[in-house]
């Protein structure tokens, strides 16, 4: 059964494992060169204060091979799910059902259940094995750049690093043998397959992960020499400062005022209308005697494991029913 | 060694064929005392037939008497019939007298066999 | 001895459509079975019932003395239209039949496939349609079962392909002692091969039994125009048509037929199973000639 499950899927398997190994090489070959890199520019060695360091190494960065390397690596992260998905797994099953071969392959000496257990068992440990090395590599390798730029906690950056690619690219395969299996048409279930997945990579930064994280609110008095945006409007005016903290996933950043709610006004024109004729100094020092406070809700760094496993955990969970119920249906539903 | 064959279309029981063919060929001297009849295999793979058709042919053949199943080594000829070289000589020289007389009359073949057919049918209902 | 195939009340329905409705019979071991029927006439759904590739929504079904079960090593299936890997070689088949059958007997495996010619090397989807039911027949007999199914296995072949597909099929039979079922929608692909047959219609069994037996016990009966009823116990009609002054009859009948007034035919197998086949339209055609 292993053999068959070898045979049956060693194109997919060894174009996935090419891919993987072009990233693999990119990693290898850009490796000593970051390192010197973070070194000469004086990031490794920097302990405080550090974003100008971090500024001119990213910059420096930049213009190497690495730059590419890095942006690849995030898309293979992103990309990796689906693929597995749509190349692995929607057809292992669904062509079997289509070309009718299922009922070759199940009168053999093996039960379905057993079939179906290898299949899903062999297909998941491959895309583990090539999503974890690739992962692993990029998380590692990255470091030094996702330090400098800290958004390793990141919306983007967080799915492409650690465990949670890894989840994904379970999910997606296992997603697929499912959706083949239901829909028993190839081109259809890696279709749906497709749509699933990318739409569970939107909605789990949208919606899922904030409320795993825990989010912190941090409320401080509002320091208008880290005015970003001020737009008016009338009477109706919208404030945006800098966020104060750093390295973290700012999930909202507002300035409210002291009943709570986000400031909108009304500004004093004579201060910040059109008319004033002192600018913005002169708007900046009257929105500070407005008793106005900045208020950012955000997922520290620190957070960055805790929340890789427990993204990691949701869609092993998910991997695991979807897999109890492809058993379930083989057997039940199915022929 | 012989060869069978079967007529789909001849309404005769295809083991039935079976055993008429090796008839056939016991009196023809085809087969001879301690020849050996296909196996059961080699049959089924030549005609493409139920191999529990060629076993019942092999049975009644064995029943009566004309072959023997020896286990392990095949089924083989034990007598041969109506050996007619001799015994029948007479008879075949009547025969191609009265042919000669019939070609004289005006016959040809067709008619021959013709009027044969029908004398010989009509004279096996007559014993019947 | 045990039944190779055993039914009783045996139902299937897919979804709303009956496909297979009450099924009761008993196939003994040691048979080569011809399932017969028109297409549709749910004897795909038997064969796979028998295979447990499909579950029963009523009745029992027992092969071998057995609950069926798909991956059974003791029932052999070789699917319509034959399938095969498209992608994967003869040999390759061959090595797949070894690694998923304990019982897999590569002797008898490799010869069948020297034996009809096919090229080891070749994938399957380019194999001829011929070639491709010798190979689905290869990966099936060696693995040496008790009971082979094959669904229609002959339906797609030329007439060559096809006699060349029974050769090895009887040959195989007559070498293993194997049970055998088949299925076809023509008497005759199955006529010199099975000595014992089902007729399938409408998704109901209409007569099952020995060759032999059936050839024995149904004669076509033509005589003056009567009642069919009239015939006397012990002989079931299984078609009649009547003139205004002649009836032909189709009966069932374990004694002989000994009414002068009678003239009795024998029937050759495909006779037999027309008759059968048409049974039920025969049912309408009797309400039709009463109305006029």
């Amino acid at each position: 059964m292993i053999w068959l499950t070898w045979r049956q899927s060693r194109t997919q398997a060894l174009s996935g494992a090419a891919i993987v190994l072009l990233i693999l090489a990119g990693v290898a070959l850009t490796w000593p060169g970051l390192t010197e890199l973070a070194r000469t520019s004086g990031f490794t060695a920097c302990q405080a204060d550090c974003q100008d360091v971090a500024d001119s190494f990213l910059a420096q960065a930049g213009d190497t091979a690495a730059a590419a390397v890095y942006w690849a690596g995030i898309a293979a992260m992103y990309l990796l799910p689906a693929l597995v998905g749509l190349f692995w797994g929607a057809p292992m099953v669904a062509r079997e059902l289509e070309t009718g071969t299922y009922r070759m392959v199940w009168s053999q000496t093996v039960s379905r259940r057993r079939w179906l257990l290898v299949k899903l068992a062999a297909g998941a440990g491959a895309v583990a094995l090539l999503a974890g090395l690739t992962s692993l590599a990029m998380t590692l390798w990255a470091e030094p750049i996702d330090q400098a730029y800290g958004n390793r906690i990141g919306p983007i950056v967080f799915a492409a690093r650690g465990l949670v690619p890894v989840g994904y690219a379970v999910f997606a395969f296992v997603l697929g043998v499912t959706l083949g299996m239901l829909l028993r048409r190839t081109v259809v279930a890696m279709a749906v397959t497709l749509l699933v997945v990318a739409l569970a990579q939107v909605a789990s930064p949208l919606l899922v992960r904030p409320a795993l994280a825990q989010p912190e609110t941090s409320t401080t008095a509002a320091d208008f020499d880290r005015l970003q945006g001020l737009g008016i409007g009338g009477n109706d005016a919208h404030v945006e400062l800098e966020p104060s903290v750093t390295g973290a996933w700012i999930l909202s950043n507002r300035v409210i005022d002291t009943t709570g709610d986000t400031f909108k006004g009304p500004v004093d024109p004579a201060e910040c209308g059109p008319e004033s004729k002192q600018g913005m100094g002169a708007c900046k020092e009257w929105l500070a005697t407005q008793n106005l406070r900045q208020e950012q809700v955000y997922v520290p760094q620190e957070r960055f494991w805790a929340l890789q496993w427990r993204e990691f955990g949701i869609l092993l969970a998910l991997t695991a029913g979807l897999s109890w119920f492809c058993l379930w249906w083989i057997r039940r539903r199915l022929a | 060694m012989i060869e069978f064959h079967l007529d789909a279309r001849s309404g005769v029981a295809p083991y039935m064929q079976l055993i008429q063919q090796v008839r056939h060929a016991l009196r023809l001297g085809v087969l001879n005392e301690g020849d050996k009849l296909p196996t059961v295999k080699e049959v089924v793979a030549k005609v493409a037939i139920n191999p529990n058709t060629v076993l019942k042919a092999y049975r009644e053949l064995e029943y009566a008497g004309l072959v023997s199943a020896r286990p392990g080594l095949g089924t083989f000829v034990t007598r041969t019939l109506g050996n007619d070289s001799v015994a029948h000589q007479p008879l075949r020289k009547e025969l191609e007298r009265w042919l000669t007389e019939a070609r004289a009359a005006g016959l040809d073949d067709e008619s021959i066999e013709a009027l044969f057919l029908s004398t010989f049918r009509r004279f096996s209902e007559a014993r019947a | 001895m045990t039944s190779a195939l055993e039914t009783a009340g045996l139902t299937h329905r897919y979804g709303r459509r009956t496909a297979l409705s009450d099924c009761t019979f008993d196939v003994p071991a040691g048979r080569v079975v011809g399932l017969v029927g028109p297409n549709g006439a749910g004897k795909s759904t038997l064969l796979q019932l028998a295979c447990g590739l499909l579950a029963p929504t009523a009745g029992e079904i027992r092969v071998l003395g057995a609950r069926p079960a798909s991956g059974s090593p003791r029932v052999g299936f070789v699917a319509q239209d034959t399938p095969v890997y498209a992608g994967l070689t003869v040999a390759e088949h061959l090595r797949m039949g070894a690694h998923l059958n304990p019982s897999w007997d590569s002797g008898l495996a490799e010869r069948r496939v020297s034996q009809v010619g096919l090229d080891r090397a070749q994938k399957a989807g380019k194999l001829s349609g011929g070639q491709r039911a010798q190979l689905a027949l290869t990966v099936a007999a060696a693995k040496r079962p008790d009971l082979l199914l094959l669904d229609e296995p002959v339906a797609a072949l030329d007439p060559l392909a096809r006699r060349a597909f029974l050769q090895g099929l009887m040959e195989f039979t007559a070498e293993q002692g194997v049970s055998v079922i088949m299925s076809s929608h023509l008497v005759a692909d199955l006529e010199r091969v099975c000595d014992y047959l089902i007729v399938l219609c409408e998704s109901r069994v209409r007569v099952a039994g020995d060759v032999e037996e059936l050839i024995a016990t149904h004669h076509r009966l033509v005589g003056p125009r009567r009642d069919p009823a009239d015939l006397g116990g012990g002989r079931a009609v299984v078609e009649e048509s009547h003139t205004d002054v002649q009836s032909t009859l189709i009966v069932r009948s374990s004694a002989p037929i000994d009414d002068p007034s009678w003239q009795v035919d024998r029937l050759d197998l495909e006779d037999i199973v027309l008759a059968y086949m048409s049974e039920a339209a025969a049912g309408r055609l009797r309400v039709l000639e009463g109305q006029r």
